[in-house]
This record gives structure tokens, sequence and C-alpha cells, in this order.
């Protein structure tokens, strides 16, 4: 029997499981060794395991969300979360946890009732073994973790920031022209796409390992105020370690 | 029994959602269980810059128009009117959103169940041509949006006044040829999609479309009906009314009390048969597909439909690009207070968003209303009227074919819970 390869999301846009869809060929070759199944969007095949590899995308929000990964740890050798939802919460998880409820029955109304949590990073639940960041993940990246995988190597994310794949296309620096960019302290491996086509990085492959915020706090106060910053850096590092040893420092001390 | 959690849900619709029906008495209940991300809500505080990257991340698998939406909701707040060439490159990329969804929809998730596979991969192996007929069309929807947007999924180009960056002329050249060979693959689809038997079910329904010029138009600055409705899109609030079910976390939208069709079925129904374009016309005749489409199964129909339509027009658009008086790419704005609606036709209808800013563009206020929602009511309606419709057909057939209406329905439950 041939090795199974899972494929489960959560709550999220489906925008990373979409890459499988655009690897077509390559991901058909692929199965000439595995089997894919519990791919939910893609086919019918279902199966209870165990998997060699579980792919989980998206950030555990419903209670069945939860079950899912609880029940795939359980039946998988090796687990890789699918893009920064599933990675560090994705962009959900600016809702402040406090007022979750409130809102929600704001959105609906106030005898709505859920039993969702506020989104977490997958690994805030289960054991993760691969990280594959991104919103969306970089189809190049997949298929580089998809060959270490059928070889039986050891996959090693990108380990530079979004400057380096930015340099690498040369293009015009946007933090020096336009005074912000969160390229600087973002994890590369995305190949730049949004700075090649004008618009700022906005950090979806999540911090650079030990990315110093602060510093990044010190070199824009003059072109952003605190609350835009605050936004910025938010938007997809607020589960990062990062971003937690970046708040806890004492306010004005550099 | 310890898998099943693993499996629960109906396979091959966007998102996490289920059919519970009695055969007894004919009631269905569409349940959804996707978890809350509360988008409304996270947008605001954040600035008009940073509304439609944030508000793209509602959809994968359509992310292009909640792009376009949010980029129109601004324009429309900051009063900023874009020109021609603008227009042309948004509509050639919003067209190949649609392109790329419904190939998407219609081939790897709704096509399965008419040729009896598991899944859309399978189609490699047990029917290579509509295969290659997928990838063939998907690879040049991703080809445009690539171009045009900047990379396939999530586009980066689009701005508020326009684009931050655009093709080269060589560039979009090279897209109106590949545009061409889409067409040919693309009248082979309408032809193999025409000649499936589809399940029985008859039913008119209210359909909705934007309108430019009383033709079916993807900025369209009129909303309109088979009902009679003809109003401005801004005002969407007064017709469509969202109701909160208790067992879905996505509301569902009705329409005087009843319910309401978008998307791709209801945009061939409200055409006329000159308002296509001249392939899809002469391919209509050939094919001896009639409208109104009255059986919503036949959405997939209409999805083929659109593919050579919508391609037919993105040659128009990028012709009359090139060859048109060069203008900006990038109109220049003032940020001020007001409120703003962006309507747009996504792949799976019209969609809302409305933003409130305050002096410096900071959102204050937020609404945003999918395809989807609009149509969860009328995929209850329609399911207990075909097993109304159907009740000599054996149970596990019935059972089989309401998850086809579901997947023929091309719901998207990331959009409908955003």
């Amino acid at each position: 029997m041939k090795p199974r390869i899972a494929i489960f999301d959560l709550t999220d846009c489906e925008g990373c499981e979409l890459q499988f869809v655009a690897l077509r060929e390559k991901l058909l070759a692929a199965g000439h060794d595995f089997e894919i199944t519990n791919w939910r969007l893609g086919s019918d095949v279902v199966s209870g395991g165990p998997f060699e590899v579980s792919f989980i995308e998206g950030s555990p929000i419903s209670e069945s969300d939860i079950e899912i990964i609880k029940q795939a740890r359980k039946v998988s050798k090796t687990i890789v979360t699918l893009g920064i939802c599933a990675d560090l919460g994705g962009v959900q998880s600016m809702i402040p946890e406090g007022a979750r409820k409130m809102l929600l029955s704001e959105v609906y109304n106030k005898s709505y009732k859920s039993s969702s949590k506020p989104p977490k990073p997958v690994s805030y639940y289960i054991d993760v073994d691969i990280h594959l960041p991104g919103c969306p993940v970089n189809p190049d990246e997949l298929t580089r973790l998809l060959s270490c995988v059928f070889a039986g190597k050891k996959f090693i994310p990108a380990y530079a920031p979004v400057c380096l794949d930015c340099k690498a296309k040369g293009n015009p620096c946007l933090f020096l022209d336009e005074g912000f960019c969160m390229g600087p302290v973002t994890k590369g491996g995305c190949g730049a796409p949004c700075p090649t086509a004008g618009l700022r990085c906005y950090g979806c492959f999540g911090p650079l390992p030990d990315a110093n915020l602060t510093a990044l706090k010190n070199v824009t106060e003059r072109e952003l105020t605190d609350k835009e910053l605050e936004n910025a850096i938010r938007l997809f590092f607020r589960h990062s370690a990062e971003y937690k040893s970046y708040k806890s420092k004492p306010k004005g001390k550099k | 029994m310890s898998g099943d959690i693993l499996n629960q849900y109906i396979t091959k619709i966007e998102g996490h959602g289920n059919l519970k029906y009695s055969h007894k008495s004919g009631s269905v209940r569409v349940e959804i269980d996707e978890g809350e991300r509360l988008f409304e809500k996270l947008v605001i505080g954040q600035s008009y810059r940073d509304v439609a990257f944030i508000t793209a991340r509602i959809c994968g698998v359509c992310p292009t128009s909640h792009v376009f939406a949010a980029t129109l909701a601004v324009e429309n707040a900051f009063e900023v009117e874009v020109n021609d060439a603008i227009l042309s490159l948004r509509k050639a990329l919003q067209a190949a959103q649609i392109v790329q969804s419904h190939t998407l929809h219609a081939f790897f998730l709704a096509l399965p169940d008419y040729l009896g596979v598991s899944g859309g991969l399978e189609l490699h192996d047990k029917n290579p041509r509509a295969f290659k007929l997928a990838s063939g069309l998907k690879s040049v929807a991703d080809e445009i949006i690539a171009v045009i947007g900047g990379r396939p999924v999530h586009p980066v180009s689009p701005t508020i006044g326009g684009f931050t960056k655009v093709p080269k002329d060589k560039e979009i050249e090279g897209l109106i040829s590949s545009v061409r060979s889409g067409q040919r693959l693309a009248l082979e689809a309408l032809e193999l999609f025409a000649g499936f038997r589809y399940p029985y079910l008859k039913r008119l329904a209210e359909y909705f479309s934007l309108t430019k010029s009383d033709v079916v138009d993807i900025f369209g600055d009129r909303l309109i009906s088979s009902n009679g409705v003809d109003i401005s899109p801004s005002d969407y609030q007064y017709v469509i009314k969202e109701k909160v079910k208790s067992y879905s976390t996505a509301k569902f939208a009705t329409h005087d009390n009843h319910g309401m069709l978008v998307g791709a079925i209801a945009r061939v129904n409200m055409m006329e048969t000159t308002d296509f374009m001249p392939k899809t016309q002469g391919a209509l005749k050939e094919f001896k597909i009639k409208t109104p489409l009255l059986n919503t199964f036949k959405n997939n129909l209409a999805q083929a439909i659109e593919i050579l339509n919508f391609l037919e027009i993105i040659e128009h658009e990028l012709t009359s690009y090139l060859t048109g008086r060069r203008m900006r790419t990038k109109v220049g704005y003032t940020v001020q207070a007001g409120t703003g609606v962006g309507a747009v036709e996504a792949p799976r209808g019209t969609l809302y968003h409305m933003y409130e800013f305050d002096k410096n563009g900071i959102v204050t206020d937020c609404d945003i209303i999918t395809p989807t929602v609009q149509n969860l009511t009328n995929l209850e309606d329609d399911a207990s009227v075909y097993l109304a419709q159907n009740k000599t057909v054996t149970i596990p057939r019935r059972e089989r074919e309401l998850t086809m209406l579901v997947r023929a329905y091309d719901p998207c439950i990331t959009c409908s819970v955003h």
C-alpha cells in the first residue's frame, strides 16, 4: 500500500491548499508514490490513517477544527502547517481575544451562540514538525517541501528576510522610498511578489527568527504613529515569540 | 469510529458544511460549520490603504473579487473616478478571476459527479480530455491573473486609483494569444457540459445581477432582478436582508422574505441571447442551449457558458486597452471622511463591501455581503422542491443528487462566514 499524505483544512480562506491544484502535473507525479487522502476540497477519498504526512491549513477556531488536529496528530508521522493561519493564526487573530464574545453578538445578534475559540497557532494544541509559512504559501516552496518528503530528506525553510528575495529581483527599496515596509523583519522564501508589484511587504511569512521589532519601531517613529505600527506588526505576527518579547520590553527603553 | 472526525463534511465544496434533510417531510437545512473570523470587525481601526489587502484573505478562491470590492468602496467614499484604460485592465483581471474559479469548480469539484470519479485529480487517468481542458483553462486564467495582478492567488498590483504596476504591451499581446487558445478549450468545455444529463429540478427563482446600460456587467452601476428590482448598488441594504440561523455560522439573505439567486446561472438568465459575445452566441445555438435555465443543477452549464463568454470579454478589454488612447494607469485621490460601497460580480454572484471612514481614512464601520450568503435561502428552497419533484427516485440516488445540488450552487462557505 502506498504511504498516505493527508490534507486537512480548518478555518481559513483555502488559498494555500489551492496551491496544490496549481501544482497539477507535479502533484500527479507525486501520486505515483503516495496516495493523497482526506482532501475535502479535492476528493471523496478518506482514510482514518496512518498518514506519512498531514498538511494542516487554517487556524483552529471551531470545536471540530480542534478535534481534527488532535486526531490527525495521533495518526500522522509528520505534521506540516500549511500557511500562516496554521502557523501563527493568520489575519483573524487580529481580533482581541477578550472582545470576541461582544463582537460576535454585534455581527450576528445577542442570542447567537458560538462554541468557537479565538484563533491560535496549530502548535498551541499539538506538536508541529514543519512550518511552511505564507499567505498564501509559495508554490515553489511547497514543491521543494514535497520533494524533500518524497526523498526522505529534511526540509529546511528559507532563513533570510524578504529583503534578500527583493534585492534578487532588483527592486527599489520601498522602506527607503515610502518610509515603511515589513520586509526587513519578515521571513523570506516568498520571492517578494508584493514589493515587486510596488506593494509594501505586509509580513505574511511571519517574523524572521529573533527579528528585532524594537529596532523597527525606532527607525519608523517619524513615519508611523504607534497605532499604525502596532496594526502593521499585529496583522501576521501577533502569536509569534518575537512579538511577545517586543511587547514585554518596558516602553520607551531602547 | 475514531476516524469519523476526519470525514464529516460535504466534500468538494469550498468550506465546511452539511445538508440535513428529511425524506418524509421534505424539510431541508444547510448547516454551516465554519469558524467565525469576524472580518467586518477586524478592519475597524485599519487604514483605507490596507482594507483590500486584509479582506482579500476572506477567500483564497476569489481574492481578486474582494480586492476589487474593497478598492471600489474606498474609491466610492473618496469620490475617485478611474479612466477607461484602468477599467479595461480591471475588467480583464476580474473576468479572469471568474474563469479561474469556474474552471476549478466546474471541472475539479462538480464534473467528477457526472463522470463517476472521486475527485479532479483522478480525471487525469479516467478522462484525460476533460483533465486537459481543465488544466489548459486554469493555466490561461492563472497566466492572466499573474501577469496583470502580480501573482496567481491574492493579486498585488490593483490599488486605489488604478494599478501600482501594469504589464508591458508585449505581455498583453502574449495574453491575448493565450486567451484565444483558451477560447478553443472553452468551446470544447461548453460542448462537454451541454451534453450531460442533469438531475431533474424545475423552479423559478428571483435572479440578481449588476448591469450597465441594461447588460450584465462585472462593475455595473445598477443592481437589477428578474422581479423588477432596479437600484443603485449602494442601496443594497434596502433590498438584501440577512438573517441569523441557529444551525449556521453563515447568515442567510432574503429579498422580500424569499430567497434570491446570484452567480453564473443568475447572470446567464438575466441576459438576452444577443447580450452574449459572438462566439458564445454561436455556441449556444450550435449546442442547442436554451436560456433561461430553470434547473439550478445547470449552474455548472452556466459556468461553462460564462467561461467562454468571459474569455471573449477579456480579449475585447485587452484589445481596447492596447488600441485605445494611452492614459495614466493610476489616478490621484484625496482622503476624506465618508461612506463607500463597492459592488462587483464575483464568480458566485454580486459581492458587496461597505466601509465608513473618518477624515484620516481610518475604518469606523464595515459591512460585507457575499454571494453565497445571498444563495443559501434559495439552496434550501431548491432542495425541498427537488425532494418534492423526485419522490419516485431511490433514496441513495436522492442523497447523491442532493449533494450534487449543493455542489452545483458552488457555495463558498469560507466567504459566507467571513
